[in-house]
């Protein structure tokens, strides 16, 4: 037995300080810091936290994360953190084949088809939230619409109501950046499980039509899910889509509103949405814990890897260099890795892009012309595997604006 | 050119049906499936664009 350190050396790895919970360069230009480790090749050693090995390719990630038997998301996916955080939500942190047997049903409550009866209501949300911020004349693209969007449509369709939106937005928010030690971490899964509980034991007498009615109704070999495993479900999806998406719409309209040619393109050719996206997803996503602990004796990249190692998949950094010439909002093929690859791939990418998709659409409809302020800094928040914007400000012209959804 | 999809390594991304609609369909989870192996003249450029774009790598084309 060696330490992982030591057989870094012997391979001839580089040896970096990635520090995603203290690196303060991530609240200036997250961006910079992704990619400059790909700078170091496909695989290297970082000494932050408790040490882990970093992969920083896209073939490197495949690998790994098509693996699960030799690479697994147990005890912990949180790879990168100074303390051990164990975050026991179904099905992330499982493996095969007990991963599947609780995947597969839920697979079909996800699926594209099952999204697609929601477009209507995500529509009605995109409006709502641009008539107040016309009522209210600024905005601040984060706080007003990024954030509210995937809250306010992930609460209803669970079967919660508006009046704890505020409440369990902040909750999730706690979720993605509460991984300081164990006792944050339960402390805030406790606080979501009790919640998606009380409405779980309410639907279980009174089902509605809405997920935590579906999720009472599932079956697995023909049993019913029991309370704990559902609770731990149904607040994953809570977790999981709600600063991911908002992230990424709030990345997304930071780039259009900095990049007048790309936002007319969108404005002038709405079509293109759906590619802009994977395009825009591809280079400013991080979000996604992705970690792995190795099950055995292995070689990757030249590197001695033994059982316990922890590697972190760098997926962001890996999207950005697949190719080397800038962005292009018409991409196409445009490979990347922002939902994640193998067994564990999002369950909710299927909403994630529907719910990008209309926002786009809606606003580039309603607000097409705006931009930020001049002297505009952004600022992001960061301690976490990713990065958050803490704010978007945007200028709009109130003269142009609903014109042409008019017409 | 004839084209097959590995069950056993798509994980219902998707792409493939957005890349070449008339090579593949979804099923209602997203799986992807093959809507005829023998793909047709025009369709085959489509084909090869939704190769590279399958994340997972699950589909395989090979030529006449
Ligand atoms: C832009 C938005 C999103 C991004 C970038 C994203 C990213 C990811 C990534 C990278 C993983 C893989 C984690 C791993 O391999 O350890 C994942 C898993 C997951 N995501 Fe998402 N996600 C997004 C939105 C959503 C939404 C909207 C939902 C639900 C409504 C959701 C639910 C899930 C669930 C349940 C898993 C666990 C799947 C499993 O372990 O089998 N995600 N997501
Ligand atoms: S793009 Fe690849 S992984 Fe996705 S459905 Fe098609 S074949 Fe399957």
């Amino acid at each position: 037995m060696s330490t992982m350190q030591e057989r870094a050396a012997q391979a001839g790895l580089n040896t970096r300080v990635v520090d995603l919970e203290g690196d303060a360069r991530l609240g200036v230009d997250p961006f910079a810091v992704w990619d400059e480790l790909a700078d170091d090749g496909p695989l290297l050693y970082s000494t932050a936290g408790r040490g882990f090995f970093v992969a920083t390719d896209y073939d490197t990630i495949k690998d790994v994360l098509q693996d699960p038997a030799k690479w697994s998301s147990l005890p912990t996916s949180l790879t990168y953190t100074t303390h051990e955080v164990i975050n026991s939500f179904i099905p992330i942190a499982m493996d095969p084949p007990e991963h599947g047997r609780y995947r597969s049903p839920l697979i079909p409550l996800f699926g594209p088809r099952a999204v697609k009866r929601f477009d209507p209501h995500i529509r009605q949300v995109a409006n709502d939230l641009i008539d107040k911020i016309l009522a209210k004349g600024t905005c601040d693209y984060v706080i007003d619409f990024a954030s509210q969007l995937p809250a306010q449509f992930f609460l209803a369709w669970l079967g919660l109501g508006e009046e704890d939106a505020h409440h369990m937005h902040e909750l999730a928010n706690r979720a993605t950046f509460g991984f300081e030690d164990q006792s944050a971490r339960t402390s805030v899964e406790d606080d979501i499980g009790s919640v998606v509980r009380r409405l779980l034991e309410e639907r279980r007498d009174a089902p509605r039509d809405d997920l935590a009615s579906e999720l009472l109704a599932l079956r697995i070999d023909g049993e019913p899910i029991d309370m704990e495993s559902l609770v731990s479900i149904g607040s994953l999806a809570f977790v999981a889509g709600q600063d991911t998406t908002a992230g990424n719409l709030a990345y997304t309209m930071l780039h259009l509103s900095t990049h007048a040619e790309d936002r007319r393109r969108i404005v002038d050719d709405p079509g293109i949405i759906p590619l802009a996206l994977e395009e825009l997803t591809r280079l400013y996503n991080s979000g996604g814990p992705v970690g792995r602990i190795a099950t055995q004796d292995m070689e990757l990249h030249g590197t001695a890897i033994e059982p316990g190692d922890r590697i972190f998949l760098a997926r962001v950094t890996a999207d950005r260099s697949v190719y080397d010439d800038g962005v292009k909002l018409d991409r196409q093929p445009n490979r990347h890795t922002a939902f994640g690859l193998g067994p564990h791939r999002c369950l909710g990418v299927h909403i994630a892009r529907l719910e990008m998709q209309i926002a786009l659409e809606v606003w580039h409809q309603r607000l097409p012309n705006y931009r930020v302020p001049p002297g505009f800094v952004p600022e992001h928040r960061y301690g976490s595997f990713m990065q958050q914007l803490k704010s978007l400000p945007l200028e709009f012209d109130l003269e142009f604006h609903d014109k042409e959804a008019a017409s | 050119m004839k084209v097959s999809i590995d069950p056993a390594v798509c994980q219902g991304h998707n792409v493939c049906t957005f890349s070449a609609p008339s090579v593949f369909e979804a099923d209602e989870n997203g799986y992807g499936h093959v809507v005829d192996p023998d793909v047709a003249p025009e369709f085959q450029e489509l084909a090869r664009v939704a190769v590279l774009n399958c994340p997972e790598g699950a589909i395989t084309i090979v030529e006449d």
